[in-house]
């Protein structure tokens, strides 16, 4: 089982730094690294794979820099873009192919692997279809089947379920979940629900840097006491909504239930109640209008 | 290994636009070979005969003095035939294969409108020496060369534009995958670093190298199925496109041999500069065009730059034979009547550029 070690990765691009000073340590599990566009994540996940070189730090795979590992590295290796690369032209499964060739899958495996691969991804019976031809999510699927052709111990996956309506993200949620046994899989998103049913452990990332580390329950649990629940009035709901970061609004009758992230009691009659994931991304990654700016706001 | 050669050779021959333009200019070559064929024309003994029919006419003709060329010959072919020329009148040609040639070679014909036989005579004196004398003192071996004398031509114009039809092919190969983001997923395979990139050039290479074989192929068939084998073992500087003063081959097969390698040899430095051009490039189009610019940029400089130099006339000379050297002039450079020594060193400084262009974009490529 391989063991990723990040330590001290840094990358700047001119005069902004995209990953500031990132120290990680991940073995066998899902990682769900959050963060809004811009955060980091896609900058971060291209070094793990070895395709950016980090402008300071080192990343080690079972004590080895990768660079000096090189294709023994990129052997153990899945990867799936932000943005996934294909060729029009080609068929699905001559694209599989092609890769489990790059993959240096053995041929005789290779037929198999693509077979199962697109069995696995439902795209059997579009294997012989031109890729231009496919939909949004039958292009992630088949990223999904060429990141998984080599069976890779390090699986990394990058806003995997963009474009993706919600059945086609339950499914590869699903997929995920079934393959999570004995590897690594990191996958970058900004999409709460992602992560946050299938990560062993979450990352939260902002502004180059890891925020947040720990599973659900832990995240969950340091936001303690920073969410509320209220019942107002039209007016009131109107003020407190503009005034407070809201992760949901409710109609009940002729009230409104507010769920406030807030770090103090956001007013008279609010109760705490149990912090979500997603009211965790709220309290880190959500604008506060101009007018409140004088509510001070803490990390957690 | 092979399956990722295959498909990198599939990405380049799928592009449609590359086996189209191959198609219009063997289609080219072959109607200009048919019209070529057609027009011919040959005057023998007060008969004129005219298409495949004069061709055949010729070339017998041609059988009874070919062989070692002399001035016996020379005066035969004179008092047989006369001097060529073209009809006042008609603007047609008058006259045949033999007269022709002794005209064209042996006389002011080139001097003259060519419309009177009366202004026509034999050179003279210094005249004699500088433009007529080698043909005699160097033994040549006469026969019937007016076909290969065409190919040549030919050649020249499909090479030129073949190289531009392989631009449009290859010069995408890396900047595609930039492109279309594949890079990304390539470069993090195992072979995607390394072997991956060499079979992307190789197969680019392949690709090159059986494209201008098979344009020379063809052109040989075409050509010996209209004018067949003869004049094949005559002196190759018959050839107007032969230059008797630099490295010349013996015979017409020789130099078609010699030009068809250096064809190739352009072929293979074109890929070699395509390749590096491409990983240089994020985008296909900007590849395309700053291929198209390096491809034509030593015609710039044969034709104006080299005027406007500042530099002194070594470095000049250097520069202008690195310029010979490139794709555009490499395959023709026989008519630079360059002595074989410095073939050599083209060629030499073609293979140069060629692994430079190759192994610079092999690591651009890597490490983009």
């Amino acid at each position: 089982m391989p063991e990723l070690r990040l330590d001290r990765i840094t990358k700047q691009f001119k005069n902004k730094i995209a990953v500031d000073n990132v120290s990680l340590c991940l073995s066998e599990g899902v990682y769900g690294f959050l963060g809004a566009n811009g955060a980091g994540k896609t900058t971060l996940l291209r070094m793990v794979c070895g395709v950016l070189k980090p402008t300071a730090g080192e990343i080690r795979c079972n004590g080895t820099k990768i660079g000096k590992l090189d294709g023994d590295y990129r052997c153990l290796l899945g990867y799936l873009p932000q943005d996934f690369g294909y060729y029009p032209d080609f068929t699905a499964r001559r694209y599989l192919e092609y890769l489990a060739a790059c993959k240096a899958v053995p041929r005789d495996l290779a037929r198999e692997k693509v077979q199962e691969m697109l069995r696995l991804t439902g795209l059997s019976c579009d294997q012989r279809n031109k890729i231009k031809t496919f939909s949004g999510g039958m292009l992630r699927r088949l990223g999904i089947a060429q990141a998984l052709l080599n069976d890779p111990e390090i699986l990394i996956l990058d806003e995997p379920t963009s474009g993706l309506d919600p059945k086609e993200r339950i499914r590869f949620r699903n997929i995920i979940s079934s393959l999570s046994k004995g590897r690594i899989i990191i996958l970058s998103t900004h999409i709460v629900s992602d992560v946050e049913f299938i990560a062993d452990e979450i990352l939260l990332m902002k502004q180059g840097r890891i925020i947040e580390q720990g599973t659900v329950k832990e995240v969950t649990q340091n936001a303690d006491g920073k969410v509320w629940e209220y019942l107002a009035g039209p007016d009131e709901s109107l003020r407190l909504n503009e005034t407070f970061s809201v992760s949901n609004l409710k109609n009940e009758g002729d009230k409104v239930r507010l769920r406030i992230v807030s770090d103090t009691c956001p007013c008279d009659g609010a109760v705490p109640v149990r912090p979500g994931l997603e009211d965790v991304y709220l309290y880190h990654f959500e604008e506060v209008s101009e007018h409140v700016d004088h509510l001070e706001r803490r990390t957690l | 290994m092979w399956t990722i050669w295959k498909e990198e050779l599939y990405k380049i021959s799928s592009r449609k636009i590359i086996w189209l333009g191959v198609f219009l200019l063997l289609a080219f070559a072959t109607i200009r070979l048919y019209g070529e064929c057609t027009h011919y024309t040959t005057v023998i003994d007060g008969n004129t005969y005219q298409g495949p029919e004069a061709i055949r006419k010729d070339k017998e003709l041609t059988i009874r003095f070919r062989g070692l060329l002399t001035l016996e010959k020379i005066r035969q072919i004179y008092n047989e035939y006369g001097f060529f020329y073209y009809d006042a009148d008609t603007g047609n040609a008058a006259g045949n294969y033999l007269n022709r040639f002794i005209t064209e070679e042996f006389t002011n014909f080139r001097q003259t409108d060519g419309v009177d036989p009366e202004e026509i005579h034999f050179r003279k004196g210094a005249d004699w020496e500088n433009n007529s004398a080698y043909l005699l003192d160097r033994k040549v071996r006469f026969d019937y060369v007016y076909g290969w004398n065409d190919f040549a031509e030919m050649y020249v114009l499909v090479i030129v534009a073949l190289f531009v039809i392989l631009i449009l092919g290859i010069a995408p190969s890396f900047a595609e995958e930039y492109q279309l983001k594949t890079a990304d997923i390539l470069r993090t395979t195992r072979r995607g670093k390394g072997a991956g990139i060499w079979m992307k050039i190789l197969a680019a290479l392949c690709f090159t190298v059986t494209l201008t074989c098979g344009a020379c192929i063809y052109l040989w068939c075409i050509y010996l199925a209209v004018y067949g084998v003869q004049g094949l073992d005559a002196s190759a500087i018959l050839l107007s496109f032969a230059t008797p003063y630099g490295y010349c081959p013996e015979n017409v097969l020789g130099f078609f041999l010699y030009i068809t390698f250096l064809g190739i040899s352009g072929a293979i430095l074109l890929t070699g500069i395509e390749m590096l051009i491409s990983a240089l490039c994020k985008n296909s189009f900007l590849a395309l065009i700053f291929s198209l610019a390096v491809y034509l940029f030593p015609v710039l400089w044969m034709n104006v730059l080299r005027f406007m130099c500042p530099f002194g006339q070594t470095i000049l000379s250097h520069i202008t034979h690195f310029m010979v050297s490139m794709p555009v002039y490499l395959p023709v450079s026989t008519g630079f009547a360059l002595p074989s020594e410095q073939m050599v060193i083209h060629l030499c400084t073609a293979l140069i550029v060629t692994a430079g262009g190759t192994y610079m974009s092999y690591h651009r490529y890597r490490n983009a």
